[in-house]
């Protein structure tokens, strides 16, 4: 908000007596209001912290404590090194398949991106409106299909087919990218090809290098795609030791638990926390680029 | 953008004579090429010749096993006698046609909200969005602990706070629904946070503007916030009902579909033909038939728009 519209409002305020005590109590409400449903969004999280760090039997005390009162840091510790289902093993398998599978996103988009932003090619507004029309395609059509393709390609039960297709890029990213390249000045290119610079060049050190804003975002969109993923390992990985995280924690409700609940909640609740963690900690890292830049360039077409 | 592209570059070109510069052209559309040459052949490897062969399969029957049989329209009409697509059809949209309304109200309202002139914006920005980042799969463990009928955190507070003895949220048929909208008003910082971006774009001066004639907080909010924000709220409302129409992952989680059906989305039950009976065939037909409600859904949300999204210039009306 500018300087201009906060001296709008001082001047608002001072007409009257009666305007401001209304005012003041406008504010009142509305904090109360946003405080109010902050903290029914924040329950379920503190739930679920209070949850992963409770005994076998505080799970069923009644009546039932946000914060437990022994508090048993050992969970983690029990969940992450159990052998019958072994989380720490999915934990590893989906980073590696997401770091992966970003990286892939990453590449082909810019490149992709950078086709339709900086080259002209016979063809390019053709294939434009055809990467347009894809970006809202909903997937569920090609899913029998594809699974179909890669299981008669021997892929099944492997983590191909959950990186292989981010390395063919993904409308959506190609688009942002594409949005964010058009406000780079033209002059660039026409400078880079004087001094000698061929394609290659002009992607990877003149156009690149300014793009971190829009990496970024693109790094963390794919990676919450890819980490959140519960469709694609549900239907390719059957072997347990290839699991990820997503489907690996639906092992735990399977198996009876030795406590007096059937369902180690405990035990789910600090998988389910750690599984968010890399979440926010990416989108702290990243926030700053990701509510300016993106929304915007997402949204003006 | 091409036109003035190719103006740019003309100069330097033509001294080079006609020969060069069409040598130069081909070469500039290779590289063009080569570089969307990833996503070309995605898009025919793994959409376009996908959505063929969906289409084909959708008309046949087939089980991984033995080669697809031909069997015409045979998938459709069964289609239309079983009664879980019928029943899924109800699932998915009464989801839908609920939750998605309910966000994208709270999401205005809170987004309202925060845009005036609140201390820590930021820290109830970030509080509002962190439901929307936790993984689904976790989510869906979350809640099926907290809706828990006899344990869970919910119930307790319903009984303890209000009195009220809570159902069994996810094994009662007539609150399994309930229990899924409720879930979803979690996610409620997705179209607040994007509207929140919407209203920081519209310019302060139409504010002071009206401030200057005398226009109250409400006309205000009618002709000035809302009009100008209802491209994002369009937006919102077409990314939400998509993304509902195709629900899968909660559901799968938290209910499996149950109980007896009543939670089953399009989605689980294709899922269920695909991947649990290896009907390939009806599955592609089921996907055709969710494809087709999307899209006529959507068709129509786009048809309806005109009559309350305002754009600003004739140019930004083209591109929306």
């Amino acid at each position: 908000m500018s300087a201009s519209a906060a001296e709008a409002r001082r001047a608002n305020t001072q007409i009257s007596a009666g305007a401001r005590t209304g005012h003041a109590l406008g504010r009142v409400a509305t904090y109360t209001l946003v405080g109010a449903v902050a903290l029914l969004l924040a329950i379920p999280f503190l739930w679920m912290i209070g949850t992963s760090l409770k005994t076998d039997s505080e799970l069923v005390r009644f009546p039932p404590r946000l914060w437990p009162d022994p508090v048993a840091w050992s969970n983690y510790v029990r969940t992450f090194t159990r052998d019958d289902i072994p989380i720490h093993r999915f934990a590893l398998n989906s980073m590696i398949v997401t770091i992966l599978a970003v990286i892939g996103q990453v590449l082909t988009s810019t490149m992709v991106g950078f086709a339709f932003a900086r080259l002209q090619w016979f063809g390019r507004n053709v294939c434009f409106g055809i990467l347009l029309a894809t970006m809202m395609l909903p997937s569920q059509v090609t899913i029998v299909p594809v699974f179909i393709m890669f299981s008669k390609l021997g892929w099944t039960n492997s983590w191909l087919p959950l990186i292989v297709p981010a390395w063919f890029g993904s409308p959506f990213f190609i688009f942002l990218v594409r949005q964010f390249m058009l406000t780079l000045p033209r002059d660039l290119d026409d400078a880079a090809r004087i001094d000698g610079c061929n394609t290659w060049q002009l992607y990877s050190q003149v156009i690149l290098p300014l793009c971190k804003p829009v990496v970024a975002a693109v790094a963390v969109f794919s990676f919450q795609g890819h980490w959140n993923d519960f469709f694609n390992p549900l239907i390719y990985i059957t072997d347990p030791e290839k699991q990820l995280l997503s489907v690996g924690i639906t092992y735990l409700t399977t198996v009876m638990s030795i406590g007096p609940v059937s369902t180690p909640w405990n035990t789910l609740m600090a998988v389910s926390l750690a599984m968010t963690v890399p979440m926010i900690v990416i989108f702290f890292a990243a926030q700053r680029v990701f509510v300016k830049g993106v929304v915007f360039s997402g949204l003006k077409g | 953008m091409q036109g003035l592209s190719a103006q740019r570059q003309a100069p330097s070109l033509r001294l080079q004579g006609g020969r060069r510069r069409r040598q130069l052209r081909l070469r500039r559309s290779v590289a063009g090429w080569l570089f969307a040459a990833p996503w070309l052949i995605g898009f025919l490897g793994f959409t376009a010749g996908p959505m063929l062969a969906s289409v084909y399969l959708s008309f046949t029957s087939y089980d991984l096993m033995q080669a697809p049989r031909w069997i015409g329209l045979a998938n459709f009409n069964r289609l239309l006698d079983d009664p879980r697509v019928w029943n899924s059809i109800k699932v998915t949209t009464l989801f839908s046609f609920i939750s998605v309304p309910v966000n994208l109200l709270f999401g205005l309202v809170l987004a309202l909200l925060l845009n005036q002139r609140i201390r820590g914006l930021g820290v109830w920005r970030t509080l509002y969005y962190l439901p929307a980042i936790v993984p689904a799969a976790a989510m869906g463990m979350l809640w099926r602990w907290l809706l828990d009928g006899q344990f869970g955190f919910v119930n307790y507070l319903l009984e303890d706070g209000l009195g009220i003895a809570g159902p069994n949220w996810l094994t009662s048929r007539d609150w399994v629904i309930p229990a899924f909208i409720i879930m979803s008003f979690w996610g409620v910082g997705v179209p607040m946070v994007i509207n929140l971006a919407g209203l920081q774009n519209i310019p302060v001066t139409l504010y002071e503007a009206a401030q200057i004639d005398g226009a109250s907080g409400w006309r205000k909010l009618r002709d000035i916030t809302l009009p100008l924000l209802s491209p994002v709220i369009l937006f919102n409302l077409l990314i939400g009902i998509i993304g509902a129409l195709q629900s899968f992952t909660i559901f799968f989680v938290v209910t499996g579909g149950g109980p007896n059906h009543a939670s089953e989305t399009l989605m689980l039950y294709l899922y269920d033909n695909a991947f649990q009976f290896l009907r390939m065939g009806y599955a592609s037909a089921l996907a055709w038939v969710l494809f087709v409600y999307i899209l006529i859904v959507t068709l129509i949300v786009h048809r309806f728009s005109s009559q309350w999204v305002y754009y600003e210039s004739p140019l930004e009306r083209k591109d929306a």
